[in-house]
């Protein structure tokens, strides 16, 4: 049926499809703080659902149903996705699905992984070294035939387009089960770390994600409300050029939102998206002449360096008067950033470093992940 | 145009039955050889047995290695099929499948898809499934290859097409690099990942497409044999011996977009075999009758790719390299050789 | 193929070329023209007046802007390119270079249309080939590859291929055009006799008029000031010879058949003498531009012999072994 209606797709293409709500009031809501899942338990059997789980996706869901190793799969299962529990092996497509892991101390069953120079938990690291974990690939380009020699219980992918879709069919007709992890596409800090309760089903180990979850939750919160009090919020600007495009968050953005927590007061935030948009150099300079504090420069690690990108960032005043924080403390030299990694799972240490950067006098700790940049 | 008597070059028979055994060589190679390292009796064991064997080995076997090589064949053959008759039909030596802008129209379709545009081509229940990239970039090339149509049927002179076909090819690079340079460094990576091509993502369910799509151009390549000999001599000659220049360009353009259009579909758009292997033909065969070289192109076609996709999957080590880059790298110099060893011989006319 | 009662007839034809934006450009224009079965017509004019165009229409090559072209009574217009192949065949004055292909694998193209879907030839079909070999003086050279032979050996394989085709008409755009002197002559005396025993209908458009007037059976003329048919010797005696040159310095001579410069006369001779030597002593002076009278007062006198040459002025005689020594005394004298 689907082949013989490639003319109807053409017809879409010609007519062109309009109407795209706001994304915002189409999103099912799950969970306390995540959209993109839900875990839901029917007579002992516990149904995954992921909603949308590509950029400008829309309607789209995706159930996978769990089915304890060594029991009997009931009838009702006999034609959905399934995934037999606890997964003991498991290939991850992202770096970010490692710090997951780790939380729930699961480093040791990731038997695959793409991407591996950017991996930065080093107990992983070791066992990339040592050849016990391969690389498989990217995209298109996946190594089938690595993927299928390490037996996984699991492939956990993350899709940024529809395309990603492609490569899960072509694993699921190996007989591979795939599972689409969208954590990154949540704007909210906390709503990306509650990921956690939905890969720790897949673990069995629900009751430690909850755990963890809610000590985040607590911590978090008690620190958004600790900088909620201060009245005087400074501005801020983030971002810098990649090659001349300047991408900066969108207002609803992940980065954003944890500004906002953090008591600062984001440039971009009257930008109504939760993705990223470009910003034209005079744009940028007007933030610039405005801001007090400037973060997530890229790789940038010094004023120095700053200036040899682009003199003309000595006419953003932010650069001469203001002060300037990088996430890259813990960038390793092969690439990986934590921030990305343990940052992601753990939000409320985020939200701690730019309450410091913002408001120094609430926060005693050390910066974990931000450099102050001279 | 009867074969004249050979003389300082092999019998045609021979040259088949030796480029046959190739073939089958190759071809089990590529399912011998691959990232992971199986003993040759596992292979025949996955093939041919239905015992207890590695599931493993099987599923690599059947569910990857033999699909993809058969996607190699018929890739091989189709881009080289339809490389041979643009070079006829317009007389160039540098034609290949993609001068209608095929390739370029497919681009199109996979960037407004990949980079974040679907909202243009959304139709919801299509976005899922391995079936949605390659619709929208059959769509693409469907969308380039009717304007083609369009304009050959009334436009008179061969060259204007052969023009207006490379200014479509640019005209579409120029929207999807604006596309591209609106786009993030993820979604800007899943897109130059397609562009490199691969093989191996083709499922059994598309290869159900992909297979009589590429014989069904094959079949229409075949009606045309008199028609490209014709071609030959020049459009004038042609009509002067009765062939219909419109309705014979108007099936030999569908044979091409349906040869190069479905496997970019498929596979990405995969470079140089189109326009090398016919030249390659020529050499070895030394004729220019397309009863032998529309036959010889599809098997030496097979042939190269087979090897291309052998050396692409490193056997043995744990990356693989994108096929396209493997075709060039191995093309380039064989054309070379080609080129200086026999220069008479390479051009078309 | 054999049916060859095949009459062309141009009927008010203008020929010409589309342009962009309405008007065709007419290039041609009025034509009436015609030939009939076992006829050779020769098409002449001067360059550029459009005698490619006319005879690429008249193949079906390109459209026409008014008037008709009918073949045996039918509108060219109405018969499909399938149907046209076995009436008329064409050699253009195209150059075909293609790799890789012998000169039989050429002129066998000539069979196109009666062959089968792939192309296979029959055994009828190679004797065909064969013979139309044979018949440009091209056997041997079956195996050669096309590129390399001569560009008359080409041009004649071509005319070989239109042989081939064996139709009713045939229809040649310069076809002499590459060829030496002796094969100019092989190619008309062949054409010439496809015309009057095969009894086709031969069209052919060339600048060797000397030839042309020789042999052919009609003249198409096409001159900026009108079209004529008719025979060479009409074309002759009514002058329209004359309306080809648009300069004052070629003239056509009706007693010798050729085409001469006119010149300025330099000095008066009479000549003496018989046979040959006399003959080609007159066109030796004429080439020179001296004028020859027989009865007027002369300023010289030349006694042609066999191998000396006398000349007598006023003043005095001398003798001269060759007319190369005769013309160039005559040069420094005059």
């Amino acid at each position: 049926m689907q082949r013989l209606v490639f003319i109807f797709i053409l017809l879409s293409a010609l007519t062109g499809c309009s109407g795209r709500q706001n994304q915002n009031t189409d999103r099912i809501k799950s969970n306390k703080y995540a959209h993109g899942f839900r875990v839901t338990k029917n007579e002992n059997i516990t149904k995954l659902s992921v909603f949308n789980p590509w950029e400008k996706a829309e309607n789209i869901s995706v159930d996978y149903y769990l089915h304890p190793k060594g029991s009997l799969l009931p009838d009702s299962l006999s034609d959905k996705k399934i995934i037999k529990t606890p997964v003991k092996r498991v290939i991850c497509l992202s770096t970010t699905h490692i710090a997951f892991l780790n939380e729930l101390d699961e480093i040791n069953s990731i038997v695959g992984i793409s991407g591996s120079q950017y991996v930065s938990n080093p107990k992983l690291r070791k066992r990339i070294e040592s050849g016990e974990v391969p690389d498989v690939g990217y995209g298109q380009n996946l190594n089938y035939e690595q993927i299928v020699s390490q037996q996984p219980d699991l492939v956990m992918v993350y899709g940024v387009g529809s395309e990603v879709t492609s490569y899960t069919q072509k694993l699921e007709e190996m007989g591979i089960p795939v599972i689409l992890i969208a954590e990154y596409l949540e704007e909210n800090p906390l709503g990306k770390a509650e990921w956690i309760k939905f890969i720790g089903a897949l673990f069995e180990k629900e009751k430690k994600a909850n755990t963890f979850f809610s000590q985040v939750e607590k911590e978090y919160l008690a620190l958004k409300q600790l900088a909620a009090g201060e009245t005087n919020q400074p501005k801020v600007l983030v971002g810098a050029p990649y090659n001349v495009t300047w991408w900066v968050p969108g207002g609803n953005s992940y980065m954003a939102n944890l500004i906002a927590d953090a008591g600062g007061d984001y440039l971009g935030k009257d930008n109504q998206s939760n993705e990223s948009f470009a910003i034209s150099f005079e744009n940028a300079l007007v933030w610039g002449s405005q801001a007090d504090v400037w973060i997530n420069m890229g790789n940038l690690s010094s004023k120095k360096e700053i200036r040899d990108t682009d003199e003309r960032f000595e006419n953003f005043n932010v650069f001469n008067e203001g002060r300037l924080f990088n996430n890259i403390k813990k960038l390793h030299p092969h690439g990986g950033n934590e921030f990305w990694e343990s940052g992601t799972v753990n939000p409320h240490l985020v939200l701690r470093d730019l309450i410091h950067i913002f408001h120094p006098k609430l926060i005693q700790e050390e910066l974990i992940y931000y450099s102050e940049i001279k | 145009m009867k074969e004249s008597v050979p003389h300082k070059k092999l019998p045609v028979p021979l040259i088949f039955s030796l480029l046959g055994i190739l073939f089958v060589l190759l071809f089990v190679a590529d399912i011998l050889l691959g990232s992971i390292i199986i003993p040759v009796k596992e292979v025949f064991h996955s093939l041919f047995s239905t015992s207890e064997t590695n599931e493993t080995y099987r599923t690599i076997i059947l569910s990857f290695r033999l699909p993809k090589a058969l996607t190699a064949i018929m890739t091989g053959a189709a881009l080289s099929l339809s490389g041979l008759q643009m070079q006829t039909v317009f007389r160039n030596p540098l034609a290949g499948p993609y001068v209608l802008g095929i390739s370029a129209g497919a681009s199109l379709g996979v960037a407004l898809f990949v980079l974040g545009f679907s909202s243009v081509l959304a139709a919801g229940v299509f976005t899922t499934g391995a079936w949605p990239l390659a619709l929208v970039a059959w769509a693409g090339s469907f969308l380039v290859m009717l304007l083609v149509l369009f304009v050959s049927m009334k436009v008179n002179d061969i060259m204007t097409i052969l023009i207006l076909g490379i200014l479509f090819t640019s005209a579409v690079s120029a929207i999807v690099s604006i596309l591209q340079y609106f786009s993030n460094e993820s979604m800007l990576k899943a897109f130059i990942v397609w562009t490199m091509g691969s093989l191996g993502n083709v499922t059994k369910a598309q290869l159900s497409v992909l297979a009589p799509a590429i014989l069904a151009g094959i079949l229409l390549a075949f009606l045309k044999i008199k028609d490209l000999n014709a071609f030959l001599l020049g459009e004038n000659y042609a009509r002067s011996l009765g062939v219909s220049i419109k309705s014979s360009r108007i099936i030999i353009f569908l044979s091409t977009s349906l040869l190069a259009g479905t496997i970019t579909a498929f596979c990405g758009p995969i470079g140089f075999i189109g326009i090398a292997v016919p030249h390659i033909c020529r050499v070895i065969f030394k004729t220019a009758n397309h009863l032998i070289l529309v036959p010889a192109v599809i098997l030496t076609g097979s042939i190269v790719m087979l090897f291309s996709d052998i050396v692409s999957q490193l056997p043995g080590m744990q990356t693989t390299l994108p096929i396209n880059s493997v075709t060039a790298l191995i093309g380039i110099p064989v054309i070379i050789w080609m080129i200086v060893k026999n220069k008479k011989f390479v051009s078309v006319s | 193929m054999s049916e060859n009662n095949f009459n062309i007839e141009l009927q008010q034809l203008s020929v010409g070329y589309e342009q962009p934006g309405g008007n065709p450009l007419e290039i041609l224009k009025a034509i009436n023209f015609s030939a009939t079965p076992g006829e050779m017509v020769a098409l002449i004019g001067s360059n550029g007046i459009g005698k490619s165009t006319l005879l690429r229409t008249l193949a079906g090559f390109q459209p026409w802007f008014s008037g008709n072209i009918q073949i045996s009574g039918r509108n060219l217009k109405n018969i499909s390119s399938k149907e046209v192949a076995r009436i008329m065949s064409f050699v253009s004055t195209e150059n075909v270079r293609v790799p890789n292909l012998s000169v039989f694998d050429l002129v066998a193209y000539g069979r196109f249309p009666y062959t089968n879907w792939i192309g296979m030839l029959s055994e009828q079909d190679k004797s065909v080939v064969d013979e139309a070999i044979k018949n440009v003086g091209l056997r041997g050279f079956e195996n050669r590859p096309v590129m390399q032979i001569s560009d008359g050996e080409r041009q004649r394989a071509m005319i070989a291929r239109a042989l081939a085709q064996d139709t009713p008409v045939i229809i040649l755009d310069e076809p002499t055009a590459y060829l030496d002197v002796s094969n100019k002559y092989e190619i008309f005396h062949l054409l010439q006799v496809l015309a009057n025993e095969k009894k086709k209908t031969i069209i052919l458009s060339t600048h060797d008029l000397n030839i042309a007037l020789r042999e052919v059976d009609k003249l198409w003329i096409a001159t900026d000031s009108g079209n004529y048919q008719g025979a060479p010797e009409d074309a002759v005696l009514q002058g329209w010879l004359n309306q080809l040159f648009k300069n004052d310095h070629v003239g056509f001579d009706a007693n010798e058949g050729e085409f001469f410069f006119k010149k300025e006369f330099k000095a008066k001779v009479k000549v003496e003498g018989e046979g040959l030597p006399l003959t080609w002593t007159l066109r030796a002076l004429n080439r020179k531009g001296y004028q020859i009278v027989m009865q007027a007062e002369h300023d010289y006198r030349v006694v042609a012999n066999e191998n000396s040459w006398e000349l007598n002025s006023k003043s005095n005689q001398k003798t001269f072994g060759s007319v190369y020594q005769l013309l160039t005394f005559l040069e420094k004298h005059c």
